[in-house]
């Protein structure tokens, strides 16, 4: 990566829904690595759809650029690959556990990876879950497990950045204790290609979380700090 | 040999759905309406038809016979949609692109190819539209039943599909399983048909031949052509409107679109 070249930057990202209504308005941000970022708004506000956007999950108006490259059809995937949203309701696919971990690998982005055994026993351990927790069927866990599922896939494949959505709303106040200091751990060990972005209703959580606030009030930036 | 019918022997075959409907009554099915409806329908477009073929076979006329040939296929294709619950982008073209070139390209391999063009060629009306209007009927139901599976297998699978895409995955690692989901659910009809045909009933077309006094042996070698092409217009027309669908549903950015399925269902809030 070139020096001085921002991790992720937006510029212009707006975005309108099929009546024609704005749901996002010129948003601009720029994300170096080693961030801590939040974003912070009324439900409804748009942070969804804005994390949503940073994903390029959905079509938007704007440009966007990874590492100074602009980001576009050549090189969608490997961008996702590397800037993982993090869904609240986190998605599952029929199987069990370990299946849903071992999903990004039959990914063609992910042919080459092997899947880190040990790193996923024990981040399963520091969530207290046992080795019989890989062969839960995974509709039958809990919406905090997924989280935690959700959480051990995407640090699995070794993002860039983490854009976390609600990710721990579901947990019990110990276990987003460990889930923080798992994403805290990651950022920490790469801080020059990592970032995280996160969006929580939790005034505490976006303190710990977060070095960097953006207010977001009807798609529009409205405030930020520092 | 054949054995004409007279408008007595017909109303005698009428008789029978008030047997339907006297169950219906009986039943509270609240289906009299319906069968009535279906009843009359039946009669008025079967003599309908009657006179136009009756008509076109007389003039053997191939602008008349292909004129008749594109009305079909569109009534084809606008019937498949219309049968489909989940709306999906840009279904009604899908549908017409899908039954025309899979239904005509199959008629014509079967006319030109396997009965030859000699065969027919004083009597193209005979061939053309009889053999259309199989394909036709069976391309429908499989285009239909594929399009319907593949728009709820899409909505049911969106959590799935965007967690495979925001994990890097390509449109087609997302969409695969509903676009698999969704031809072999197309396919199920033909299928079976041809695992009992002549075990449970003899189909129309054999039937009609050894009404005509066909033998058994020549009536069973056209019924055994049908099956297969009526299969290869089914999996042609079903793969083809499933994934010219797929198409409108993800873009080029590896993006799915599913507020192009259903905008009702869908308010994604923050």
């Amino acid at each position: 990566m070139a020096i001085n070249v921002p991790l992720l930057e937006v510029r212009q990202l707006s975005r309108t829904s099929r009546d024609g209504s704005t749901l996002l308005e010129e948003i601009n941000l720029k994300i170096e690595a080693g961030e801590r970022w939040v974003i912070a708004g009324a439900s409804g506000s748009g942070k969804t759809l804005l994390l949503r956007s940073l994903a390029m999950l959905d079509p938007a108006e704007g440009e966007l650029e990874w590492s100074g490259e602009p980001v576009g059809a050549h090189n969608i995937t490997e961008y996702r690959s590397c800037v993982i949203y993090l869904a609240q309701s986190a998605a599952i696919i029929d199987g069990d556990v370990r299946e849903n971990l071992r999903l990004p690998l039959s990914l063609t982005m992910h042919r080459d990876l092997k899947c880190p055994e040990k790193e996923v026993t024990d981040w399963c351990h520091r969530f207290g879950k046992e080795s019989d927790f890989l062969n839960r069927d995974a509709h039958d866990v809990s919406g905090g497990e997924k989280q935690i599922v959700a959480l051990i896939r995407a640090l699995m494949i070794r993002p860039q950045i983490l854009l976390l959505d609600e990710a721990t709303s579901a947990l019990d106040p110990n276990s987003v204790k460990v889930y923080e200091q798992i994403v805290e751990e990651w950022l920490q060990e790469d801080l020059n290609h990592r970032a995280t972005i996160w969006v929580s209703h939790s005034e505490d959580q976006r303190g710990r979380v977060s070095d960097h606030e953006v207010n977001l009030s009807a798609g529009k930036i409205v405030g930020s700090a520092p | 040999m054949f054995q004409t019918l007279s408008y007595f022997d017909v109303m005698i075959a009428a008789s029978l759905i008030l047997i339907n409907g006297a169950i219906s009554v009986a039943l509270k099915l609240g289906l009299e309406k319906k069968l009535a409806w279906a009843a009359l329908r039946t009669i008025v477009q079967l003599t309908l038809i009657g006179f136009v073929l009756e008509w076109i076979f007389a003039v053997q006329s191939w602008p008349v016979i292909l004129a008749i040939g594109v009305v079909m296929t569109s009534v084809a294709a606008f019937s498949a949609v219309g049968r489909v619950d989940n709306q999906l982008p840009l279904m009604k073209i899908n549908s017409v692109i899908s039954v025309f070139s899979s239904a005509w390209l199959v008629t014509a391999i079967t006319l030109f190819a396997i009965i030859g063009y000699d065969g027919w060629k004083d009597y193209p009306a005979q061939y053309v539209i009889p053999f259309l209007g199989l394909v036709l009927g069976n391309t429908l139901n499989g285009i239909s039943l594929g399009m319907d599976k593949l728009g709820d297998q899409l909505k049911r699978r969106r959590g799935e599909i965007e967690l495979i895409l925001s994990l890097g995955g390509t449109r087609w690692e997302a969409g695969r399983s509903s676009v698999r989901n969704a031809v072999r659910t197309g396919m199920i009809p033909i299928l079976n048909s041809m695992l009992v045909v002549g075990l449970v009933s003899l189909p129309g077309v054999m039937t009609g031949q050894l009404l005509a006094g066909a033998s058994p042996v020549e009536a069973v070698k056209y019924q055994i052509v049908i099956m297969f092409i009526i299969a290869a217009g089914t999996a042609m027309g079903t793969i083809s409107v499933v994934l010219l669908s797929y198409q409108r549903v993800f873009n080029k950015m590896h993006q799915f679109l599913f507020d192009e399925i259903n905008s009702k269902s869908n308010n994604r809030t923050s």
